[in-house]
């Protein structure tokens, strides 16, 4: 097996700054000297107060979501699976509880219906990129004002999003099926069964028309229409496991989905 | 065949293509009749054949008196004006529709004598919407959006 650098990793190289990527952060603890600030994006480990000491002015964390608000894992996944129309980026101070420090600065992003997690993804980290260069200018000018999250209100959490979430009930309102399918992407994907066959959701929108859950209403250039419990939706575009992307059209004919039948396992 | 139920979206004979009626028999008079009642029973202005679950050529439009058409087909169409239409297989749901605002529509009537029927705003609007319904067109797809009524 063979480790592929990080984006971040080959940037740093060429720039000619070390990089290490340590297993536990206090074996590398003496090479994290001699810094006045510390950065932290989306880093997976814990961060010990020992380690947070290490740096006079402290350690700022960008968070994509707008703290409070969906801290942990997984925040711009549940941001679009609540429906939200906006969210947004936090800089926050590190501390020893997780997403819980003083917030620096926040930037309000707004939510389209088209977005899923990669596109907002995508806006956020340029936000967030720009936010970070601002909240740095205000530390080292001194003009810090941090914020306890407390005084914005009660915390929510966004934990981690397992594949298994990712099965269709086509007894949900069909709001949120779409919400799910756009917040799934890139990944684990949403996804049903038809004939034992795993069918990931790429593409999905609402319909107000009315149908029983899970029963095909409709086949036509816009895709595959199923019911929810109110209103439908319609399949735009899925990939069978194993299989090329296809629009919901083609995989009807493909499979040769009937209209009338009730998608089940 | 008494009270025919009304076929709802979802149901595959919406979206097949009707066959023309070849004989006007005691059968297509009892079919017209029956339909007459559901349409009425369901507040309805119009219906047809595939609605009742009958995949044959055959309307009924009543914005008025009611007008039964077999084998229809539009001869003349002028005007266009987009309106709100709904439909009685596709429950709690309305869209705006682009119709022409007249028609003339050349079939058959219940004694076989060949008809042609002048139809406006409406009425022109009803005969186009259950003409399509033949040909497994349903005003959905023509419509330029399409939205959840509220139940009264």
């Amino acid at each position: 097996m063979k480790l592929t650098p990080t984006p971040v990793k080959l940037k740093a190289q060429e720039l000619n700054m070390p990089v290490l990527s340590p297993e536990k952060l206090s074996d590398v603890r003496d090479k994290l000297r001699g810094f006045d600030l510390g950065v932290v994006v989306a880093y997976g480990l814990i961060i010990p107060k020992k380690v947070i000491e290490l740096f006079p002015k402290g350690i700022i964390n960008l968070h994509p979501s707008l703290l409070p608000k969906y801290r942990g894992p997984a925040p711009i996944q549940w941001a679009i699976l609540n429906g939200e129309e906006e969210t947004g980026i936090s800089i926050i101070y590190l501390t020893e509880e997780v997403d819980a420090g003083d917030i620096i600065l926040q930037e309000r992003v707004e939510i389209l219906p088209e977005d899923t997690t990669e596109t907002l993804s995508n806006r956020l980290s340029i936000i967030g990129a720009k936010a970070l260069r601002k909240a740095i200018k205000l530390i080292e000018t001194n003009n810090v004002n941090p914020i306890p999250q407390e005084n914005l209100g009660q915390p929510t959490y966004a934990p981690k999003i397992e594949p298994e979430m990712g099965e269709i009930d086509w007894s949900s309102r069909s709001r949120d099926i779409v919400n799910k399918v756009r917040a799934f992407i890139p990944w684990p994907k949403t996804y049903f069964y038809r004939s034992g066959t795993k069918i990931f959701i790429l593409e999905s929108e609402v319909s107000p028309v009315e149908g029983e859950p899970g029963k095909v209403i409709d086949i036509g250039e816009k895709g595959i229409l199923v019911g929810a419990q109110d209103g439908s939706v319609w399949l735009k575009r899925v990939q069978p496991e194993s299989r090329k992307a296809m629009n919901g059209i083609d995989f009807a004919n493909g499979y040769r989905i009937k209209i009338g039948e009730i998608l089940i396992k | 065949m008494s009270g025919l139920a009304i076929r709802i979206y979802g149901d595959p004979v919406l979206r097949q293509k009707a066959i023309p009626i070849e004989k006007i028999d005691r059968r297509v008079k009892r079919l017209a009749k029956y339909m007459e009642e559901a349409m009425d029973k369901a507040n309805g202005i119009g219906l047809a054949g595939p609605q009742v679950g009958i995949s044959e050529r055959i309307i009924i439009v009543k914005v008025k008196s009611p007008i039964v058409v077999i084998n229809p087909i539009i001869v003349y169409m002028e005007g266009e004006e987009l309106g709100e239409e709904g439909c009685l297989s596709i429950p709690n749901v309305v869209g705006d529709v682009s119709r022409a605002t007249k028609v003339v529509v050349r079939g058959l009537d219940l004694n076989s004598r060949e008809i042609e029927v002048e139809a406006n705003n409406l009425s022109a609007r009803a005969f186009q919407h259950e003409i399509d319904h033949l040909d497994g067109v349903l005003f959905i797809d023509r419509a330029i959006s399409i939205r959840k009524v509220e139940k009264f």
